[in-house]
């Protein structure tokens, strides 16, 4: 672009940074920008709220009275799809593939249909029945399609030409879900651009920054700088590899975790239709029957996949850093003691089947945090494969994470940026950002579209063949 | 292309890989050469300045006034040396390098000379050991461009696939030289590639992490700038400090690109041979340099900081050892060595100038943050030194963003330089601030204008693109920015007379370079055939234009072409259609088709 802006004479240039710094308009425009991350903030930390609240309160319940899931879970998945169904069509799914399809779309207003205020509201219902009903579900993935629906209709109130500046929006809107989901500022950006954008769009960089930064603010302000999983670096020597042997284990976690994200996706990705269609043939039978699997699963596994899996996956990772648990309140150590009790040789297959027979039901809720916390639990189990080359637990654990979860979302940079966000362990970057690369190689070679993509290029099918947005006629 | 011993060999030895597994294992060798070069380059630099000061040190022990000779007059050596090399061997291995692998990436497919990295090397220690106070980076990138570029040559690669190995190197070079993998991948994106897929990532992240376990093996973990601040931060404090030192950051990085550019373009223009510039550089940088150090020397341990690369006093900022004149001095003259260094033509990059300045503009506000709360009270500060050396964080996160105008990487690169992930948000803020004051204070960036001054221009090709979608891209990817004009209030004799480069078409444009119309060379030939004394306005008034606006998409202006039957069409501004932008051609959309179809990287 550079000979286009040299053409600009002296004067343009100075009456365009005027205009940009001094007018109303601008301001205006600054301030729309301002309020709509706000509110992608606030929405990402009420689901963080939500899951808090679930975590305690929920996971005592469900410790007392073990067969309440068989009531819950039904009850609620049944409740959600009627719902979805029924008022809140577009809100099915993750929210990234969403996010992704409004980007492609051509028309503004169908793009309105996908990422509307209306469609804000339902995401936030209907994810917070699910975090109630103790799903296998994360919560980044409604949080994404939060911030771009609250960043795409600020833009409402603004007098910006619409096509100059949604992408930018919809963009910043989704990096603000994922920043403030896991309070990890950079991740956020770095999956907008990989993920969602599919390309680096360095003129959108600046308002993707800002809003990630205005987002992550909240959040601060409200629950304090933390990092997700906790400083395992606290008060010891810093997490990295030294020997060969060490780096050694890197390709083999890197293809096992690459295999089994990939196969994943792809088993997946076949099953879908067939329960899709199901669920529009009858969906209180099908959402009956997936609901009493789940809980049975979480029966049989004393509640191990019962919620996210964040706990569990906490517990595995802390076990590494005794250090930093210690400064956890006694509560919290408590309860990091019970998650770490659930956690079984097979967790890594319980949780992996748990979450997949939630996202078949394409009900509102992500996959982050249950990906993370099967990679924790592969980790776990294969440790002892790993012992020969001199790696502690904690680091097979960490690579197992992001080998894995690259492999589900095929987003490497996305997933290293992540976990390096979460647990600040910055000197092992090198480990992680090798891992994360070649998984996403093996992945894909089993699966050949990313998992949103492909899911974001069915969505883009259903949204043009039928039209179930238009209740009123 | 280079012909060698390697393109004989046998068929076995080559069978083995596809086209993308040979290039992945290219890109792994790019990584260990370039990490090396890397390395070596940062210790061959580091190890003459130590030889220079301490030779320097040992001489005043004879007579005091050897030592300021020695140091004042090194420079201006250095620049001689440079200048003569410059001007009778490797003209590409002025300035910073990051211009000339940009314009190799976007003009010539990517191929770099080898030669032109060696002289790098060697410019580079000179100039910047000898004392210049100029940066390592940006060598260390062009260098290791041409070393990946190099190899792709030697290895018989399609062109596409040479030139998928500039950002390689690229990335490879960056993540040695500052021990930073993260920042050095976003960098090759923001600055060089301007698009993102993962499909050039691969062999990236991979040459990347190569590098950078080289870097580690030899230089050791250790990350390049050592800073004690405690983790837990109050952050939303400090938000508050971000917003002066953004502010500020980004009003002086604007005047210091103007005042380089001003400068550049007075040298340019003044009637010095240009073999002897960098001496005189060189001399005024020996000055500049000695004032810094003795100065600083009336306020304690005397700091050389205006010399060579200077992160000894960014260090010893970090650590709150500088008084507030001592920064202020080395702000100034750094400021001055570092324009007139880079002006007079020396051969060295602008990363490490724009830490430093950053640097002593934070530390400066810092301080200003830690007197008016001693005055008033009214704050309740943490320890002096862990605020002053916060705000050298934060500042040099600032400058950079405001100078280099790569916000993303401004992030990562103080976060891994320092190792301190405690204050990304402020610093986030920062450089948000800064960057978007200078982006608008000043459209084009740094490098680009750079690029300009000197008349070259990018032939930007959306290199990364799939085959499905290049179609979708705005016309202003692929276009001819530097349009070949010809005047309307001409005839077309004399239009024939003035076009040096001959085109199928071109624009017609009056007086003020309004556009109004387009003529075809053959047409004019006609003219001057039947000498036709019309001036070509009048000619032109009955024709309708057919213009395009630099968003249309490629598939519609292809289709305008069709439809209108023409060979190029003028692009013009969206607001203002008389205002010429560029030229698509029929050439612009073949090159483009052909880059789309090749099957770039993997």
């Amino acid at each position: 672009m550079a000979a286009t802006e040299s053409n600009a004479t002296p004067e343009e240039e100075q009456t365009d940074w005027r205009r940009a710094l001094f007018s109303a308009d601008a301001w205006r425009g600054y301030l729309v920008v301002f309020i709509g991350s706000i509110f992608a903030g606030l929405g990402a930390l009420y689901f963080v709220g939500v899951e808090i609240f679930a975590g305690r309160v929920m996971r005592d319940w469900h410790n007392d009275q073990p067969w309440l899931s068989f009531v819950v879970m039904p009850s609620f998945l049944i409740l959600i799809i009627f719902l979805r169904d029924k008022y809140f069509c577009g809100t099915d799914g993750t929210g990234i593939p969403q996010t992704i399809a409004a980007l492609k779309l051509r028309e503004s207003k169908v793009r309105d249909q996908v990422l509307s205020l209306k469609i804000a509201v339902g995401k936030l219902i209907l994810t917070t029945l699910g975090l109630l009903a103790f799903l296998s579900i994360g919560r980044e993935g409604p949080s994404v399609q939060l911030g771009a629906c609250f960043m795409r209709c600020a833009n409402r109130f603004a007098t910006f030409p619409a096509h100059l500046v949604q992408r930018g929006l919809i963009l910043g809107g989704g990096a603000a879900g994922i920043a403030a989901a896991f309070n990890a500022p950079v991740a956020g950006v770095v999956f907008a651009m990989e993920e969602i954008g599919r390309r680096f769009d360095k003129e959108n960089m600046g308002t993707l920054v800002r809003t990630v930064l205005v987002a992550c603010v909240v959040c601060v302000a409200v629950v304090g700088n933390y990092y997700f999983y906790g400083d395992l670096d606290h008060g010891r020597e810093p997490l990295q590899f030294t020997t060969f042997n060490q780096w050694l284990i890197v390709p083999i976690i890197a293809v096992i975790g690459g295999f089994l994200g990939g196969g994943f996706s792809r088993t997946l990705l076949a099953c879908i239709p067939y329960v899709t269609r199901a669920i529009r043939k009858n969906f209180v039978i099908t959402a009956g029957i997936i609901g009493l699997l789940c809980a049975t699963l979480a029966f049989a596994t004393q509640g191990a996949t019962l919620g996210s899996g964040y706990g569990e996956a906490r517990a595995l990772l802390l076990e590494g850093s005794p250090g930093f648990a210690e400064t956890l309140p006694a509560d919290q150590q408590d309860r990091l003691e019970l998650a770490r009790e659930r956690v079984t040789p097979f967790y890594f297959l319980w949780r992996a089947i748990a979450s997949f027979l939630v996202l078949l039901t394409a009900i509102p809720g992500g996959l982050f945090d249950p990906s993370f916390s099967i990679g924790a639990g592969l980790g776990h189990t294969l440790f002892p494969c790993f012992e020969w080359s001199g790696a502690t637990m904690q680091a097979v654990i960490l690579l197992f994470i992001v080998a894995y979860f690259s492999g589900v979302v095929q987003s490497p940079m996305t997933s290293f940026i992540i976990l390096l966000e979460m647990t600040g362990c910055v000197m092992f970057a090198l480990p992680l950002a090798l891992t994360a690369m070649l998984a996403y190689e093996v992945s894909r070679l089993i699966c050949r579209t990313a998992l949103y993509e492909a899911l974001a290029l069915n969505f883009l099918r259903v949204m043009c063949v039928d039209d179930c947005e238009e209740p009123a006629k | 292309m280079a012909k060698s011993w390697l393109a004989n060999l046998p068929d076995w030895m080559r069978a083995r890989f596809t086209d993308g597994q040979r290039f992945m294992i290219l890109c792994t060798l790019a990584g260990v050469l370039c990490g090396l070069a890397a390395v070596l380059f940062h210790l061959s630099i580091h190890g003459l300045f130590h030889w220079l000061f301490h030779f320097a040190e040992s001489a005043q022990e004879r007579k005091w006034w050897f030592f300021p000779l020695i140091l004042g007059l090194a420079p201006a050596i250095g620049g001689l040396l440079v200048g003569i090399i410059l001007h009778r061997f490797a003209p590409n291995a002025v300035g910073s390098g990051i211009p000339q692998t940009k314009s190799a990436f976007y003009n010539d497919f990517g191929v770099i000379r080898l030669q032109d990295g060696l002289w790098r090397f060697v410019l580079g220690t000179i100039y910047v050991g000898l004392g210049n106070s100029l940066g390592r980076e940006g060598p260390t990138v062009h260098m290791c461009a041409a070393i990946a570029s190099w190899i792709g040559q030697v290895f018989g690669l399609a062109k596409v696939r040479i030139q998928a190995l500039v950002p390689v190197g690229m990335a490879a070079g960056i993540a040695a030289a500052f021990n930073a993998p993260l920042s050095a991948i976003t960098f090759v994106f923001e600055e060089l590639l301007d698009d993102f897929s993962t499909k050039a990532l691969g062999g990236i992240v991979i040459a990347v992490v190569i590098a950078a376990a080289v870097s580690r093996v030899i230089l050791g973990e250790d990350p390049v700038l050592t800073v004690n601040i405690h983790q837990d931060f109050n952050t939303d404090w400090w938000m508050l400090v971000a917003i002066p030192i953004g502010l500020f950051s980004g009003i002086i990085g604007h005047g210091f690109v103007k005042s380089l550019l001003w400068t550049r373009g007075q040298v340019k223009l003044s009637r010095m041979p240009v073999w002897l510039r960098p001496a005189a550089g060189g001399f005024a940088m020996g000055i500049i340099g000695l004032a810094a150090w003795y100065y600083t020397g009336l306020y304690g341990e005397p700091q050389s900081g205006a010399f060579s690369i200077g992160y000894e006093s960014l260090t010893e900022a970090f650590e709150a050892n500088l008084v507030v004149v001592v920064m202020l001095v080395l702000f100034l003259l750094k400021m001055f060595a570092v324009i007139i260094c880079y002006a007079s033509g020396g051969s060295g990059g602008l990363f490490s100038p724009t830490l430093f300045l950053g640097g002593m503009l934070g530390g400066i506000i810092g301080f200003g943050l830690v007197s008016l709360n001693e005055n008033t009270g009214v704050f309740n500060l943490p320890e002096t030194n862990q605020v002053i050396g916060a705000c050298v964080l934060l500042g040099m996160g600032a400058l950079f963003a405001s100078i280099v105008r790569c916000p993303f990487t401004s992030l990562l690169i103080i976060f891994e330089m320092t190792r301190n992930y405690a204050l990304i948000l402020p610093l986030m803020a920062g450089n948000m601030i800064s960057y978007y004051l200078a982006s608008r204070l000043l459209r084009v960036p740094l490098y680009n204008s750079l690029l300009l001054q000197d008349g070259m221009n990018l032939r930007k090709m959306p290199a990364y693109q799939g085959a499905q979608d290049y179609r979708n891209l705005p016309v202003s990817t692929i276009m001819t920015y530097d349009a070949v004009t010809v005047r309307g209030d001409r005839t077309a004799e004399h239009n024939l007379d003035e076009v040096t480069r001959k085109h199928h078409g071109y624009p017609v444009v009056d007086e003020e370079g309004r556009l109004v119309g387009v003529i075809c060379h053959h047409e004019m030939e006609e003219f001057r055939a039947e000498s036709n004394e019309t001036p070509l306005i009048e000619i032109l008034e009955k024709r309708r234009i057919i213009s395009l606006t630099p968003d249309t998409s490629i598939r519609a202006a292809a289709a305008v072409l069709i439809k209108e039957d023409v060979l190029q069409a003028p692009v013009v501004s969206e607001k203002d259609d008389m205002k010429l932008i560029g030229i698509l051609t029929l050439h612009d959309i073949a090159r483009q088709q052909n880059t789309a179809s090749e099957q770039m990287g993997r």
